[in-house]
């Protein structure tokens, strides 16, 4: 080909470039599972996950759910897998909780909830959660597990005017014998 | 989200029931449809002129595994294209709603690597990965003036996880026949027919080294596939908001022709082109050829409908501003076609008029991306396929397109 060296050198040129330029600039291009699918590196395709997916077996694992808001304040940036967190989040071990983003009681009749200053649609899934204890001598939780569902269920009765689904819960190890108990919900629509 | 929903509802109902514990699957794809405006002046041969509708390599896939072990997990795809525009699949004789693209089970180790078999994209044309812009498009994807860019039944392939930024991947293809020749006494493994009986009689390989993640390059070489032996080079590089890829390649007939007559028998025939689209729908309308009327007092006309050997390249680059990314490609093919047939050895091509064509593509785009995963996008490409020393010849040919679409990624 007549301009074959030109192009060989040209690409290399490119690439070279590249490791040497660090360049700061984002790259806006998001690269979505459906594009990774013909890529050579099948692996990492395997290993995706998208939240745009149409369909994924790990909206059956609550905690793995994409979509859901966490009604909840974390210490790191908030990102949820899913929702929105409405609960407060420590690296440091976590004094007695209280939810940050619980919503006034609403006499209007509409969904209440409010989550970093967005109203809670009725298909929004949310993440709720409070600490407990199993070890009443030696806990840092003012919730027992019994108790602690109660906490909970007031919490979604605020969020949501005319009822509430709870579409999953589990928990995680806080420290020793101390767990965060999660709900994942969504309100209903008035019939 | 309400579709997730139900997905949700109903997969939980079906597992609650059933207690099966699930493996981790996805589904995915894409919708992409574009209104196309067509101009195609084929190769002494009146003009189309029309509007269209088409669907763009549409697909449904789903893509799971399931844990072995720690290290091991057992993998599988399945992807489907689907025909928004009409719903008709022309893949096979039973045109079926969905045809089948890439679909695959194996294992894969974060260790050592994945291994899988099924039907698949060569690992050379894998090697594209993103680098064609107008990838799908009609007149737009480089398979419409390159080859290299195949579909291969019967694959197994090896991927190696990344080391130290090289990927390394090779695959057999196995062509399946008999491997017994028909005729008494001929030996199969001189008989082009059945070249094509062992387990690495066709291989696709590539490298690919990533310097960091805005830069890789990869060389891949195809031994055997569709005729074709091929080696490739591709490269992207991203600085700031733009980006650069290019390719450049070489082909040659893999086999020669044994029978030495021209006459197609499977193998040692040249790389075959596809008659559908690009060069090979322009070769094909040459007066004379499938599809195209002799002119008035030529009689039959000889066409080409393989190539022997094949250099071809490819540049592009893309602007992205915000939502807005502005695309250009050029690329070009420089084609040696196999010999026409001895039938077909009349006007308007003959042996003696050259056997070598020059394809070139140029195309300009811009997208919009209206969220995440929802993009309307404009482009223009054009195509040019020029006959040497073939003067019988009306003129050359070019097809112009220019497009509308909206494609939306799940």
């Amino acid at each position: 080909m007549r301009a074959w060296k030109n192009i060989i050198i040209a690409s290399c040129l490119l690439a070279a470039s590249a490791v040497v330029q660090a360049d700061e600039a984002e790259n806006k291009n998001q690269r979505h599972m459906v594009d990774m699918a013909d890529g050579l590196n099948s692996q990492q395709f395997m290993n995706a996950k998208d939240p745009d997916a149409l369909w994924s077996s790990t909206m059956y694992v609550p905690w793995k759910r994409t979509g859901a808001i966490n009604a909840y304040q974390d210490s790191k940036p908030s990102e949820s897998k899913g929702g929105v967190n409405a609960y407060q989040d420590a690296d440091k071990v976590p004094t007695k909780e209280e939810n940050l983003a619980m919503p006034a009681a609403s006499k209007s009749g509409e969904i209440t909830g409010m989550v970093d200053g967005k109203k809670i649609e009725s298909d929004q899934l949310v993440n709720i959660r409070v600490m407990y204890g199993l070890d009443p001598e030696n806990t840092k939780a003012k919730f027992t597990p019994a108790s602690s569902q109660n906490e909970l269920f007031r919490q979604m009765s605020k969020y949501c005017s005319f009822g509430f689904q709870k579409v999953g819960e589990w928990s995680e190890v806080v420290e020793g014998s101390d767990y965060y108990l999660y709900y994942q919900f969504q309100c209903i629509e008035k019939h | 989200m309400k579709i997730k929903t139900l997905a949700l509802a109903i997969g939980a109902a079906v597992a609650a029931q059933s207690g099966v514990v699930l493996a981790d699957a996805t589904v995915y794809g894409k919708l992409n449809i574009s209104l196309q405006n067509n101009s195609f002046d084929y190769i002494g041969r009146s003009q189309q002129d029309n509007w269209t509708l088409n669907s763009n390599s549409s697909r449904l896939g789903v893509k799971g595994k399931s844990k072995i072990n720690d290290d091991l997990d057992a993998v599988f795809k399945m992807e489907y294209e689907t025909y928004v525009d009409n719903g008709f699949s022309s893949c096979n004789s039973s045109n079926n709603t969905f045809c089948q693209r890439n679909i695959y089970a194996g294992l894969s180790s974060k260790k050592y690597g994945m291994l899988y078999g099924g039907k698949n994209d060569t690992v050379l044309k894998m090697t594209a990965d993103g680098t064609d812009l107008f990838n799908d498009l009609v007149l737009g994807d480089i398979t419409n003036y390159m080859v290299g860019e195949n579909r291969e039944n019967n694959s197994i392939i090896y991927t190696s996880p990344v080391m130290a930024g090289f990927t390394f991947s090779t695959s057999t293809i196995l062509g399946e026949q008999t491997g017994v020749d028909n005729a008494a006494g001929h030996d199969p493994y001189h008989d082009s027919v059945q070249q094509n009986s062992g387990i690495f009689d066709s291989t696709s390989t590539a490298v690919k080294y990533e310097f960091n993640d805005k830069a890789w390059i990869a060389l891949a070489g195809d031994v055997n596939v569709q005729n074709a032996d091929i080696v490739r080079l591709v490269s992207q590089a991203t600085f700031g908001d733009f980006t650069f890829d290019a390719h450049v390649q070489t082909a040659n007939n893999h086999f020669r022709d044994y029978n030495a007559n021209g006459v197609s028998d499977s193998l040692g025939d040249g790389m075959v082109i596809s008659n559908g689209r690009g060069y090979g729908l322009a070769m094909s309308n040459i007066a004379g050829g499938p599809n195209g009327a002799p002119p008035a007092g030529t009689g039959s006309g000889a066409f080409y409908t393989a190539i022997e050997s094949q250099d071809a390249w490819m540049l592009n680059g893309k602007y992205q501003m915000g939502d807005w990314a502005f695309k250009a490609q050029i690329g070009e093919s420089y084609s040696t076609a196999f010999d026409p047939t001895a039938a077909n050895q009349l006007q308007p091509i003959s042996p003696a008029s050259g056997r070598e064509f020059d394809t070139t593509q140029v195309a300009f785009g811009v997208d919009y991306s209206m969220s995440k995963n929802v993009t309307i996008f404009s482009y223009i490409a054009q195509l040019d396929t020029d006959i040497d020393n073939a003067p019988a010849l009306i003129d050359d040919s070019t097809l112009q397109t220019g497009g509308v679409g909206l494609e939306i990624k799940f």
